[in-house]
């Protein structure tokens, strides 16, 4: 095993040690009382207003769903972009260029889908 | 070999995909009526997407026809076969149209993103059966599926539609991940997803240290198809599914998507059972057994027609599965006898769903078989069409139903699996207890008003000229093909 | 310890394993369905190990489009969910039992 692997896993054994030992300290060392102060869930030292388990509305998940399609689509313009040098320097730009065009003008068709059906407005 | 991105040749590719074009330049249209247009003409789309298909079956009957060989580019493939059973999709998907008209009509849901949503179905369809490539399986299958599964929970306002969305959505993402864990194996042992390298390397690999990786990747492959086809023990969601499902996407879902899922198969099949054959040949056989067996059986309690039909289409995929092992030895004689059956189930099948949708015109959709009581004589066409479909469903001789039977069990026992077929001959022999019923419910039984029986409510419609066409065109085929069986068989002969 | 393609494949294995026990034992939708994603994204730990083992660039490939059809299939699922959440209440799969038979 190569040294490097051996720090690295010394690093994990302390990182270990330390989060057990705080967590025994604090249990050896604290009163166990509880009182309201310390039950709130933290927040930044504010009192927090209201349960946070409740129901929002399911525009949020409208906007989510159509963030994750059109965020991952794009994930293939990455390779797209890594490899157009070489095809513009093979002098096949253009081809390049179109696959992507076409690509993108399908997306575009579910943008306009959902601007026009009125998923991207927020107030009714 | 796969051929680099500037050695493709792009105008043939562009003229071999034609049809494709036609049919997603449809689609946007269809979506772009959807967002743009505030008071359509409902009946714009559902012609409109009828001459999209039309145009493209056109195109593609003329690719058909021509003696040209097939091109391969590679992740797809144009030849004969993918060609024929494009055109069989392009039929389902046309048929499942005109059922949608009257059907969504009743029901005042007429959307055009419904037949957007059925055109790129369609379009994964042409994918998948074009596949090359184990990728191009993958991505067929899920642009296939993720537009059935909207399609399935269409009507949104009915708790079952929704529910049949929710278990199809889920069954078919499980069976993916297994279809993709079977690709990954398959590339790690063989070092390429193409099916012809596939073919050609299957016995070498077989032979050497891959070998396990072989078998545990094909291995889950077959479990990945066996949800696809809904096989025995993957076909549990089938029937809950296809009940709740809109009548017309039943249609398309058990005519269209069980073709191109299976001619998938079939060509999977063709490139990597022929190495290591015993193991594959074991698996299939049992699981022939066991879909055909369970399917009959089960569909012999059901008391509500769309159920029984469910079940029924699980049993006739336990027939074709009768002719999956004869790949090993004979794939000629295997594709084309699997050919013969899926073009005719596709008939028969959306023939008898048809019905189906004239029962179930009303608001809450009354499928239950007691509901046909009557039948007889109130519609006595309607009647006698149904009983055609299902007389060829049970496989009685002068209709196409029977031929495919034959020729599938013909092509079994000329590879020497007598017991095979005796055991689905035997099947045939139950199915006719649930095959008959219906048709004595509708001729012998005589409607009780107090348990609602008889006088669905859309029976008292006149019948919809979409739904006329439907039922002329499949039941002529059916009768046409059942009597001379051997112009079906030249053109199978010249796809496969 | 020399670590190679088969650790990564056991690793692979694991997780997907572990994904197909979340779908058939949870109940609620979500977690079946994030159980589904779990399994998609060991197939794609494979994928990787795989190109890497035949130093080919094709298993790269793929696990993009994987990425980008599970993105997908999300979007479809939770549109799906939403509406059986707006109809019945509920996103436990035990709680629906309309198709039976």
């Amino acid at each position: 095993m190569s040294i490097n692997a051996i720090s690295i896993l010394v690093l994990f054994a302390l990182a270990a040690a330390v989060a057990l030992g705080i967590v025994l300290i604090s249990a050896l060392l604290g009163s166990g009382r509880k009182s309201t102060e310390k039950l709130l869930p933290y927040e930044c030292g504010l009192d927090p207003i209201g349960s946070p388990r409740r129901r929002f509305s399911v525009k949020f998940f409208l906007v989510a769903i159509l963030f994750i399609v059109f965020d991952v689509e794009v994930v293939f313009l990455y390779p797209w972009a890594v490899v157009f040098r070489e095809f513009k320097a093979a002098g096949e730009g253009a081809l390049a260029f179109t696959v992507a065009a076409v690509f993108l003008g399908i997306l575009l068709l579910g943008l306009v889908y959902a601007w026009g059906r009125g998923a991207l407005d927020w107030e009714e | 070999m796969m051929p680099q991105f500037t050695q493709i040749d792009w105008s043939s590719l562009f003229n071999m995909g034609l049809p494709w074009i036609v049919i997603f330049a449809a689609a946007a249209i269809a979506f772009l009526t959807a967002a743009l247009v505030e008071e359509e003409n409902s009946l714009f789309t559902p012609v409109m997407t009828l001459v999209a298909i039309a145009v493209a079956f056109a195109l593609s009957w003329g690719r058909w026809l021509s003696p040209l060989p097939g091109l391969s580019f590679g992740m797809l493939v144009f030849d004969k076969l993918s060609v024929f059973v494009w055109l069989m999709i392009l039929f389902s998907a046309a048929i499942s149209v005109l059922l949608s008209i009257p059907y969504l009509a009743a029901r005042g849901f007429v959307k055009p993103e419904y037949y957007g949503l059925l055109l790129l179905s369609t379009l994964g369809m042409a994918c998948l059966v074009s596949a090359g490539d184990l990728l191009m399986v993958y991505l067929g299958i899920e642009t296939m599926s993720l537009a059935v599964y909207v399609l399935a929970g269409f009507l949104r306002y009915r708790a079952a539609s929704n529910e049949a969305a929710l278990k199809y959505f889920l069954i078919g993402a499980f069976a993916s991940a297994f279809l993709l864990m079977g690709i990954a194996f398959v590339f790690g042992s063989a070092g390429s997803t193409n099916l012809a390298v596939l073919a050609e390397r299957s016995t070498e690999i077989m032979a050497g240290e891959g070998r396990s990786f072989y078998l545990f990747g094909v291995a889950m492959l077959l479990i990945g198809f066996g949800f696809k086809i809904a096989a025995v023990p993957f076909h549990a969601w089938a029937p809950d599914v296809y009940d709740g499902a809109p009548t017309p996407v039943t249609v398309f879902m058990a005519t269209a998507v069980k073709a191109a899922a299976f001619v998938a198969f079939l060509r999977l099949g063709v490139s990597v059972f022929s190495a290591g054959g015993e193991v594959w040949i074991t698996v299939l056989s049992v699981g022939a057994v066991a879909t055909m067996l369970l399917g009959n059986l089960a569909a012999i309690v059901q008391e509500n027609i769309k159920r029984m039909l469910a079940y029924s289409s699980i049993a006739h995929a336990g027939y074709i599965l009768v002719a999956f092992p004869s790949i090993v030895s004979d794939p000629q004689g295997a594709g084309r006898a699997v050919l013969f059956y899926l073009f005719a189930y596709i008939l028969m099948t959306a023939g008898a769903f048809a019905v189906v949708v004239v029962m179930g015109l009303g608001k809450d959709e009354p499928t239950g078989i007691s509901r046909l009581a009557g039948l007889g004589k109130r519609r006595p066409v309607l009647a006698a069409t149904l009983t055609l479909f299902l007389l060829s469903l049970l496989g009685i001789p002068p209709t196409v139903g029977f031929f495919a039977k034959y020729y599938l069990f013909l092509t079994a026992v000329k590879s020497g699996y007598i017991w095979l077929v005796v055991i689905a001959v035997i099947n045939s022999a139950i199915s006719a207890y649930y095959y008959l019923r219906p048709i004595v419910v509708m001729y012998f039984k005589i409607p009780s008003p107090l348990v609602g029986e008889g006088q669905g409510e859309g029976e008292t419609h006149a019948l919809s000229p979409f739904i006329v066409a439907v039922l002329a065109i499949t039941a002529l085929g059916v009768a046409y093909f059942g009597i001379f069986p051997s112009n079906l068989l030249a053109i199978v002969t010249g796809s496969f | 310890m020399i670590i190679t393609v088969h650790h990564y494949l056991v690793l692979s294995i694991l997780l997907f394993t572990i994904g197909a026990i979340g779908v058939v034992t949870r109940r609620n939708a979500l977690i079946i369905f994030m159980s589904i994603e779990l399994m998609l994204n060991a197939v794609n730990i494979a994928f990787l190990a795989f190109a890497r083992w035949n130093l080919l660039i094709e298993g790269k490939m793929i696990v993009l489009f994987v990425l980008a059809v599970a993105a997908a299939e999300a979007a479809v699922g939770l549109g799906i969910v939403i509406s059986i959440y707006r109809n019945r209440q509920t996103v436990y799969v035990d709680e629906m039992r309309l198709l039976k038979g």
